[in-house]
C-alpha cells in the first residue's frame, strides 16, 4: 500500500513537470496540437469523402465511420499524452541513458513513461471526443449507464492494446539495432485498423484480430456500439488487453535484463 | 552546373547509405496504396464510374497520388531546421554558394533517389498487381513527367519556408508532421479534389498545392484538354515564381534573427 502511494506521488510529480513544460513554450504547444489534429484528420477526410461518394462502405455509414475514427484517434491521443515515451526506448538504449533509470529506486517502466508527458495531446483528445459524442447522438445511441460502462472498459482495454503493441515492438531495441524501424513498420500497419476492417481481405482481417489486435482499438468496439457484431466484444476486449499486456510485460522484463550500457 | 551536379550526387549517395530505413518508407507507401485501393474497390462494386473515373483510372489515381504525396513526409525542411537548431547554418552561410542553391540541389538529389528507388519499382508492382489504367497517351505521359518535375519547385519552396520557421520555434518535428498532412489533404493526395464541395474544389484546383499531385495525375489520366493542360502547367510555373519570392522575403527577414553560439 505504501509502495502504491509512493508510485502515485511519483506519477503526480512527473505530470506536474509535463504541465510546466507545456506552459513554458506556448507557441510550441499550439503547433504540437495543430499537428496532432492534422495527423489524424488526413485519413479521416479521406475515408469520409469516399464514404460520401459511395453512400457508405460495406454497411458502414458516414456517422459510423465518424464514430470509429474518433474512437481510434481518442485512444491514440491518450497514448500520446501519457505513454509516448515507449518510442524513446531506442534512444535510451543506444545512448545508454537507461542507466540513470536503473539505479533509481522506482520501477523503470514508470520512470520511462514519466520522462515524457505531452499534455497538448489532451486537446486533440477533447476534439475527437467531441466528434465521438456527435456521432453517437446522430446514430441515436442513448447515453445510459451501459454505454458509459462499455466506454470505460473500452478506454482501459484500448489503451492497453495500443500501448502494449507499441511497447512490445519498441522493446526489440534491447536486442537489435534497427528495432525502431520495426516499430515504425508496425505503426504503419496500424493505419489499416483505422478503416472498416471488413473492407479488406480475410488475411488482413485475421492479422488485426489475432496477431496484432489493433482491431480492438476502434473497429470492433464501434461495430459493437452500432450493433454490427455481438456481445463477444465485451469479453474480447479485456482478453486482447490482458494478452497484449502480458506479452509486453514479458518483453520488457527480458529486454531490460538484456540491456547493456553503452558506458557513458 | 558542376557544383549542382556534385551536390545532387552527394545527396543521392547519402540517401543510398541509409537504404535500410528506406525500406520502411516504401512499406508505408505500399500500405497506404493498398488501403485506399480496397476502399475504392468498395465504391466501384456498386457503380461503374464516379465523376468520369472508371475503377482502373481510380486505381491509377490512388497509386500515383499516394506515391507523389509520400514525398511530403521527407523534404529539406527537417535538414534546414536541424541546421538552424544546431547552428550549422552559420557554416552553410559562409559557403561560396547560396543557401537556396545548396538546398535545392539536395532536394533534386532526393527526388532522383525517390524516382529510382521508390517511384519506378512501387509503381511497376502496383500497376501490375492492382491493375491501374495506362496513361491516356504518349503526350499525356510526357506532360505528366514535365508537371511532376515542376512540382519539385513548388515543394521545395514550401519546405524551405517550413524549415525557416525553426528560427521561431523548436518544434520542427510537429511542423514537419503538420506540413505533410496538410499538403496531402490540399493537393489531392488523399482523395481526388473533385470529392470536396464544389466551390472548395475549384479553389483548390488553382492553389499551388494541386500542382504537386492533382495536376500531374489528372494530366496522366487525360482528364484535361490540351489547352487546359498548358494552362495548368503555366499556373505551376507562376506559383513557383510567387513562392520563390515569398521564400526569399521570408528568408531575408528570418536570417536577421540568427544566433549561433560558438562553433
Amino acid at each position: 500500500m505504501k509502495r502504491l502511494v509512493y508510485y502515485l506521488r511519483l506519477w503526480n510529480g512527473y505530470q506536474r513537470r509535463g504541465l510546466i513544460e507545456m506552459t513554458q513554450y506556448p507557441a510550441d504547444t499550439v503547433i504540437l496540437v495543430i499537428s496532432l489534429i492534422l495527423r489524424e484528420a488526413a485519413g479521416f477526410i479521406g475515408v469520409l469523402a469516399i464514404a460520401y461518394a459511395a453512400g457508405g462502405l460495406g454497411g458502414w455509414g458516414v456517422y459510423e465511420i465518424c464514430l470509429m475514427f474518433s474512437m481510434c484517434a481518442f485512444i491514440e491521443s491518450l497514448s500520446q499524452t501519457f505513454f509516448d515515451n515507449v518510442w524513446g526506448i531506442s534512444h535510451m538504449v543506444h545512448e545508454g541513458r537507461m542507466d540513470v533509470f536503473l539505479v533509481r529506486p522506482a520501477p523503470v517502466f514508470l520512470q520511462v513513461l514519466g520522462d515524457v508527458v505531452h499534455y497538448p495531446a489532451l486537446i486533440s483528445m477533447l476534439i475527437y471526443g467531441g466528434v465521438m459524442v456527435y456521432a453517437l447522438v446522430h446514430l441515436g445511441i442513448g447515453f445510459d449507464a451501459g454505454l458509459l460502462l462499455f466506454l470505460a472498459e473500452y478506454l482501459v482495454c484500448g489503451i492497453a492494446v495500443n500501448t502494449g503493441i507499441y511497447t512490445i515492438f519498441n522493446c526489440l531495441n534491447f536486442w537489435i539495432v534497427q528495432g525502431e524501424d520495426v516499430a515504425v513498420l508496425v505503426q504503419t500497419c496500424r493505419e489499416f485498423a483505422k478503416y472498416p476492417i471488413g473492407a479488406f481481405p480475410g488475411v488482413i482481417r485475421t492479422v488485426f484480430t489475432y496477431v496484432l489486435p489493433f482491431g480492438f482499438v476502434g473497429y470492433y468496439p464501434a461495430a459493437y456500439l452500432t450493433g454490427k457484431t455481438g456481445n463477444w466484444v465485451l469479453a474480447g476486449l479485456p482478453l486482447a488487453a490482458v494478452a497484449v499486456s502480458l506479452v509486453a510485460a514479458v518483453f520488457w522484463n527480458l529486454g531490460s535484463r538484456a540491456y547493456d550500457s553503452t558506458g557513458t | 552546373m558542376g557544383k549542382f551536379y556534385c551536390l545532387v550526387k552527394m545527396t543521392f549517395l547519402t540517401k543510398f547509405a541509409y537504404v535500410k530505413a528506406f525500406w520502411i518508407n516504401i512499406a508505408g507507401t505500399f500500405a497506404s496504396i493498398v488501403i485506399y485501393y480496397f476502399l475504392w474497390q468498395f465504391v466501384f462494386r456498386q457503380q461503374d464510374s464516379l465523376a468520369g473515373y472508371t475503377a482502373a483510372q481510380m486505381t491509377a489515381y490512388v497509386i500515383l497520388s499516394r506515391m507523389l504525396s509520400s514525398q511530403f513526409s521527407g523534404g529539406i525542411n527537417s535538414e534546414l531546421s536541424n541546421w538552424i537548431r544546431t547552428g550549422k547554418i552559420g557554416m552553410e552561410l559562409l559557403r561560396p554558394v547560396s543557401l537556396f542553391f545548396t538546398l535545392f540541389a539536395r532536394r533534386v538529389g532526393e527526388f532522383v533517389f525517390f524516382v529510382i528507388f521508390k517511384g519506378l519499382p512501387v509503381a511497376a508492382v502496383c500497376f501490375l498487381v492492382l491493375g491501374g489504367a495506362a496513361p491516356a497517351g504518349v503526350w499525356n505521359f510526357a506532360m505528366f513527367l514535365v508537371s511532376t518535375c515542376l512540382s519539385i519547385g513548388i515543394m521545395f519552396f514550401f519546405e524551405f519556408m517550413v524549415g525557416l520557421c525553426s528560427f521561431y520555434t523548436n518544434h520542427s518535428y510537429s511542423l514537419a508532421y503538420a506540413k505533410s498532412s496538410l499538403l496531402s489533404i490540399l493537393s489531392g493526395g488523399v482523395v481526388p479534389l473533385f470529392l470536396f464541395p464544389e466551390g472548395l474544389s475549384r479553389v483548390l484546383d488553382y492553389l499551388p498545392f494541386a500542382g504537386m499531385v492533382s495536376v500531374p495525375v489528372n494530366i496522366y489520366l487525360g482528364k484535361y484538354l490540351t489547352s487546359e493542360t498548358w494552362r495548368f502547367i503555366g499556373l505551376q510555373m507562376v506559383w513557383i515564381l510567387i513562392l520563390w519570392m515569398a521564400a526569399y522575403i521570408f528568408y531575408c527577414c528570418a536570417i536577421r534573427r540568427i544566433v549561433v553560439q560558438g562553433g
